[in-house]
């Protein structure tokens, strides 16, 4: 493992030197976005919209390539190992980059110092949905229905260590609740079953809660983002009623660490200009997401304090490391 | 009557000259993935995605339902020439679709599949179109205990799939099921049966299992012993290719019942084709009076499970178009193709979006028709294909297995699964046990140990739960009395080969 790492260090080393007089004209060819979870999932989604803006304003074509599995731990060892020449990049994740570090004992990379942050890509916020039978309204007469009745209600999440999941207990920790954690494996029949009310209460995906909501399945009473989102402007943010509570899953661009400055700097140039681009914002905006306004340093911090927060939470809520 | 109204927006929609193209484009695609194993139409859908950015969201869907459903109608054309399944819902074709081909019966098994497909599907657009709402409406009352019990069930009555012995099925079955913990638990997100290998944590794919032991340990017995006289080209006349009148008889009562079976699984979220498609093979072998004609080129053999898993394809659109709520992994993809075009899918998009349900609706029964009018047709040119020298076939065959299955994942690590698994796959068939109970066992276990320790998670550990509940208590009571029958069947064979002895 060291002397693999030795290996590309001193791998890395040898193309700086050879790519400095290539940079001026990065890139030449197609880049390749690897994206660590199946095709046709939110990430998947967001990386295609990215790459579709990325190729238009770098004039060469952005292939997005899928390499899924285990949290998306395959597909970021994949690119923590890819030669760091500004063609092979990663669509990193919360999983990926904030808490994996904290849910798996050995990762075979690590978040930050195999990886050169891009751009913050999109940002989720979670929907605080309930069963329409549960007799709270808002979101203060649910917190106080779940401090009368410790481990009566129940909350669905799309599995054990996912951003869902994680939410809910930061939240159970935040207002001092006990709600009971029921996994699933997706959250198709995770919200069918808060509408048929075999669970009380998910933190689900914006898009699909918020239909559900405006049929009245369910009942929505709060999103978990810093501020209220445009698609449902009237829905207050947690953060009234549990003082500095945020959470969401969100997705970026990192580039293998000890890729050539300029060449980055090409990268996050045209990373800002692509989500700055109202179509791109638009079409991220119909997944539920909001476009990364972080982009270089400040996206490097953001993931820093994001591995940090969920780190905390991880311990809080007793999860144990694999 | 309202449907002809609603039907009249859906034609309007559907037979715009874009909305045909989209379709004809989607459906040859689909056909053409189908067959090729491997390659689903998961992968497919997933990466033409941002091809359909820039249309209009109705002719975007139907594109991509094309392919999904046409998939199903190419699935099955190399599980009955090479024995190698196109899909995974199409692996139970490979039981009795090959020894067909083996037969020289390869054209009319591949007729009798278009036939099936196409009445499954289009009863189960019917019922899409007539009867949504209401399925909508009892798959809600399913939840993780009705589930538990209905896989119950359909282990038991499929548990004696295929020829073999009852008791080596039951040990295949039960392999199945363990090879079905290997991965992350989701309840814990502990890691199982993984040994250290990141590659085992998601656990190990259908597609990976089904053709290594159908496909690769075909390839290996066929090189081992190789099948006495392939079909000649000049052999091949259309005549040979049609069903007999006695192959039709045979296959109405299955594709029905297959046809029944797939639509309830198709509508039920998270069951899917490939378990309709099992259910209904091993029902007609349950009701067959020659039970022993399976495995061995029977014709009902192929009709009911094609029925089944086309049927189910459309009814899967059920639930992801009346509640919003994705029944698989191919509906998620649908349903984000059409949040990118700000529709989002839920209880309401009927009312909302007519014309988008209703001429995808009408798209399906056109799509159905093109797909049988290329399919005929393509039956002539697969059929030639058995007419090429194994030893100049099974290399290519080779090489669209590892294309295919690396493709699931971009993982080479799959295609070297693949190779353990026809090898193990050839040493079980040496021993005679059959492949088709473990893969049943892979389906299925994973889905009953999911819902089983929801429900008692639900009932906070109360086992009543799964007779408390009327749906629930009805399946496990078909149990009971499934296992009754055939108890008693047997000791009755018993005693009357006794008395004849």
């Amino acid at each position: 493992m060291r002397i693999a790492r030795l290996a590309l260090a001193a791998m890395a080393g040898l193309s700086l030197l050879g790519g400095a007089a290539a940079a001026e004209d990065y890139p030449t060819q197609a880049i390749t976005i690897v994206v660590p979870y199946s095709a046709g999932g939110t990430t998947d989604t967001v990386a295609r919209i990215v790459a579709d803006g990325l190729s238009q304003e770098l004039g060469q074509p952005v292939i997005v390539e899928n390499k899924p599995g285990t949290s998306g731990i395959i597909g970021a060892e994949y690119v923590a190992r890819a030669k760091p020449d500004g063609y092979t990049l990663l669509m990193g994740t919360i999983s990926t980059h904030a808490t994996n570090a904290s849910l798996f004992g050995e990762l075979p990379y690590d978040p930050i110092k195999d990886f050169e942050p891009v751009a913050l890509a999109a940002q989720s916020p979670n929907m605080l949905i309930v069963n329409p039978d549960v007799p709270a309204k808002t979101l203060e007469e649910l917190v106080q229905l779940l401090k009368d009745n410790p481990g009566k209600y129940t909350y669905g999440s799309n599995g054990a260590g996912t951003s869902q999941h994680l939410t809910a207990e930061s939240f159970k920790a935040a207002t001092g609740t006990d709600i009971l954690h029921v996994p699933y494996k997706g959250s198709g029949s995770m919200i069918l079953d808060v509408i048929a009310g075999n669970i009380d209460m998910s933190f689900d995906n914006m898009p699909t809660a918020l239909a559900q909501m405006k049929a009245g399945t369910v009942r929505g009473l709060a999103v978990t983002s810093a501020k209220p989102v445009p698609q449902a402007p009237d829905m207050p943010t947690i953060a009234t009623v549990v003082p500095g509570f945020t959470s969401g899953s969100w997705q970026g661009l990192f580039a293998p660490a000890g890729i050539d400055e300029e060449k980055l700097k090409t990268l996050v140039d045209a990373s800002e200009k692509v989500l700055a681009k109202p179509d791109v914002q638009e079409k991220l905006q119909g997944l539920g997401a909001t476009a990364g306004d972080k982009a270089g340093a400040e996206f490097k911090e953001f993931v820093q304090s994001e591995t940090n927060r969920w780190a905390d939470v991880i311990a809080k809520a007793g999860i144990q490391k694999n | 009557m309202e449907i002809f109204s609603h039907l009249g927006i859906g034609i309007e929609a559907a037979f715009s000259f874009s909305a045909l193209l989209n379709c004809l484009i989607g459906v040859t695609l689909g056909t053409f993935i189908g067959v090729l194993p491997g390659v689903g139409p998961l992968a497919t859908i997933a990466i033409l995605l941002p091809v359909t950015f820039s249309h209009e969201p109705t002719d975007a869907l139907i594109m991509l339902a094309g392919i999904y459903y046409g998939a199903q109608y190419g699935g099955s054309t190399a599980s009955i020439l090479l024995n190698v399944p196109g899909t995974a819902t199409s692996a139970v074709t490979c039981l009795d679709g090959y020894p067909m081909a083996q037969q020289g019966r390869a054209g009319v098994a591949l007729f009798i599949t278009t036939i099936a497909s196409f009445f499954g599907s289009f009863v189960g657009v019917i019922l899409v179109a007539g009867f949504a709402p209401l399925l909508a409406a009892f798959a809600l009352q399913f939840s993780a205990a009705e589930y538990f019990s209905l896989m119950v069930l359909g282990l038991i009555a499929a548990s004696l799939v295929g020829r073999g012995a009852p008791l080596r099925s039951v040990a295949m079955v039960v392999v199945g099921l363990l090879l079905g913990i290997v991965g992350i638990d989701v309840n814990t997100a502990e890691f199982r049966f993984t040994y250290g290998v990141m590659e085992l944590a998601d656990g190990i794919h259908l597609v990976i299992v089904a053709t290594g032991m159908f496909g690769v340990a075909e390839i290996i017995s066929s090189l081992v012993r190789p099948p006495e006289r392939r079909v000649a080209s000049r052999d091949i006349t259309w005549r040979s290719l049609l069903p007999t009148r006695e192959d039709m008889r045979r296959s109405w009562g299955p594709m029905l019942r297959g046809t029944s079976i797939g639509s309830l699984f198709g509508a039920l979220p998270g069951t899917g084709s490939t378990i309709a498609s099992f259910i209904a093979y091993a029902t007609e072998v349950k009701i067959a009076k020659e039970p022993e004609r399976f495995g061995r080129g029977a014709v009902e053999g192929v009709s009911a499970p094609e029925s089944a898993n086309n049927a189910a394809a459309q009814t899967a659109f059920i639930p992801t178009l009346t509640l919003g709520i994705p029944g698989d992994a191919v509906m998620a993809v649908m349903i984000g193709a059409l949040m990118i075009h700000g529709i989002i899918p839920g209880p309401r998009l009927i009312v909302e979006q007519p014309s988008l349900f209703w001429g995808l609706i009408v798209s399906f029964m056109i799509g159905n028709v093109m797909l049988v009018i290329l399919n005929l047709p393509l039956i002539g040119i697969w059929v030639r294909i058995l007419s090429i020298p194994y030893s100049a076939l099974f290399p290519s065959i080779l090489v669209f297995i590892c294309v295919g299955v690396y493709s699931i994942r971009n993982s080479a690590f799959d295609v070297l699964m693949v190779v353990i698994f026809g090898l193990v796959g050839y040493g079980l068939k040496i021993l005679r046990f059959e492949p088709a109970p473990l893969l049943l066992g892979l389906v299925l276990g994973p889905m009953m140990e999911e819902n089983f320790r929801r429900a008692l998670l639900i009932s906070r550990g109360s086992a009543w739960v799964f007779v408390e509940r009327p749906i629930s208590a009805a399946f496990l009571l078909s149990t009971v009395a499934l296992i009754a029958w055939i108890t008693i069947e047997r000791i009755r064979g018993r005693k009357e080969r006794e008395a004849e002895a």
